[in-house]
Order: structure tokens, then C-alpha cells, then sequence
């Protein structure tokens, strides 16, 4: 009687795993420090102090946190952003934000674990 | 249905004469874009484009327009500016202009720190919302 066996090797499908956790991590981090660089060439310029207080932090393999004002003893980072009664903002980390393609650089980390 | 080639051009205006007619009565008139003007009279709203102005969102050949805003309201109370802001925002699911379907969603509250200045202090509660517009036909 003839009989039929298939072997599947998981080893390989292991690391791709493996591989997808860091590439996230990658992709997140390069997002990231676009999003920074962007922003701070948008920010309002005047000591320089707003547009060289950002910062990019993987907070976690699958999230990261871009944040400017760090290191300042104002909310000048907020104001600029939002505006305040006394004067417009001038928005500089949410168009960088939608300016950078996230998911290309996840993609982009992807193809090259894979 | 016909596409108009300078929909964009017409974007600004279209919802400064909504916001006002929506919000207007809320605030007694007191609705600015970008900045409030000096001495101004409070509660008032200021709303402005958080996204750098928006991109085109044409559907179908309809012209279309998306984009991210801040709506800020602004009073000597923090609970009088959360409830003007909450009147206020009751007001932007039915927003309407003529010739036009305008679309509101909220996406997020926005903390502001309060301002301390030498006539006051005053408190801001926020939000951030998607607006939408496109040529009714």
C-alpha cells in the first residue's frame, strides 16, 4: 500500500517571527526619527531651544513616542502646537506626523528581515 | 455631476461661514479662526487647521476635502469652557452649508496648560476633530 508523508520544517516560519517583532521595532524607530526631523525643521525658530528639544522613544517594540518641549521649563512646546489666547499656533509636530508614512517604514524594515 | 476645479480655493471660507453659524450662538458671536482678537470678551472659541491645511479627498469624481482641526474654548472657568465646548460641539454633526456635505468627527480631547496673565487666568478645553467636506450634487 502506498502511504504519503509530508515534513513541514518550522524553524524557518520561527524566525520569521522572530524577524517581524524586530522589524516593527525597526520601522517604529525610523518613523520616528523622521517624524523628529520633520518637526523640528517646521518648528517655530527663534533661540532654537523648541526645535531641538524633540524626541523619539520606543516605548515599547510596537509603539514609539515622539515628544518636543524635553528639557524646556515651558510649555512653549504646547503653545506653539495648539496656540494660546494671545497668540495663533503654528502646528509643527502634527503635519510632520501625517507627512511620514509609518506603515512604509515598517514595510521597508519587513522586507529586509524578510 | 459636475467637478470644480477650484473646490480647494473655496475650502476656507465655506467653514468659517459654518463655524459661525453653528457656533456663533454658543459664544455670542465670540467664534475666531486662529486667534482671538486683543481684549477680547470671554468664553470665545478659536478653531484653526492642526494638520498644516488638509489634503484633497475627492470620492467618485465628487471634489472632496479632509483634514484635522482644533477646536479650543476658552474661558475664566475651566468648567465654563468644558461646558461651552461640549454646547459647542453638539452643534457639528448637523453642520450644513448649502451646496456643500460637511462631516465632523471627533477624534480626541486636547489638554491645554492654563494661562496666567496679568488680567486673569484662563482655561482652555479642547478638541481635535476630522472635517470633511465635498460638493453636494
Amino acid at each position: 500500500m502506498a502511504s504519503a508523508k509530508i515534513t513541514v520544517e518550522l524553524s524557518k516560519l520561527q524566525s520569521i517571527q522572530r524577524g517581524i517583532d524586530t522589524a516593527f521595532s525597526e520601522g517604529l524607530s525610523s518613523a520616528g526619527s523622521m517624524i523628529v526631523e520633520l518637526a523640528s525643521q517646521l518648528a517655530p525658530k527663534d533661540t532654537g531651544d523648541l526645535s531641538n528639544s524633540g524626541e523619539s522613544i520606543l516605548t515599547t517594540p510596537r509603539m514609539v513616542e515622539v515628544s518636543f518641549g524635553n528639557g524646556l521649563s515651558d510649555s512653549r512646546a504646547v503653545v506653539q502646537e495648539y496656540g494660546s489666547v494671545l497668540m495663533p499656533a503654528q502646528p509643527y509636530l502634527t503635519p510632520a506626523l501625517r507627512a511620514v508614512d509609518i506603515g512604509l517604514e515598517v514595510q521597508k524594515a519587513l522586507k529586509r528581515i524578510l | 455631476m459636475s467637478y470644480d476645479p477650484v473646490f480647494q480655493a473655496k475650502i476656507i471660507p465655506i467653514l468659517n461661514r459654518a463655524f459661525s453659524e453653528a457656533i456663533g450662538p454658543v459664544y455670542d458671536g465670540r467664534v475666531y479662526a486662529y486667534v482671538a482678537p486683543p481684549k477680547a470678551i470671554y468664553p470665545l472659541m478659536i478653531y484653526h487647521p492642526q494638520d498644516g491645511g488638509g489634503r484633497r479627498a475627492d470620492a467618485i469624481g465628487m471634489n472632496g476635502w479632509e483634514g484635522l482641526m482644533t477646536f479650543r474654548s476658552i474661558d475664566t472657568t475651566l468648567a465654563g469652557a468644558a461646558n461651552k465646548l461640549i454646547s459647542a460641539a453638539e452643534t457639528l454633526p448637523t453642520l450644513t452649508a448649502v451646496g456643500y456635505i460637511i462631516q465632523v468627527v471627533f477624534e480626541n480631547p486636547q489638554y491645554f496648560p492654563v494661562e496666567r496673565t496679568s488680567e486673569g487666568n484662563y482655561y482652555t478645553v479642547g478638541v481635535l476633530a476630522t472635517v470633511r467636506v465635498y460638493k453636494d450634487e
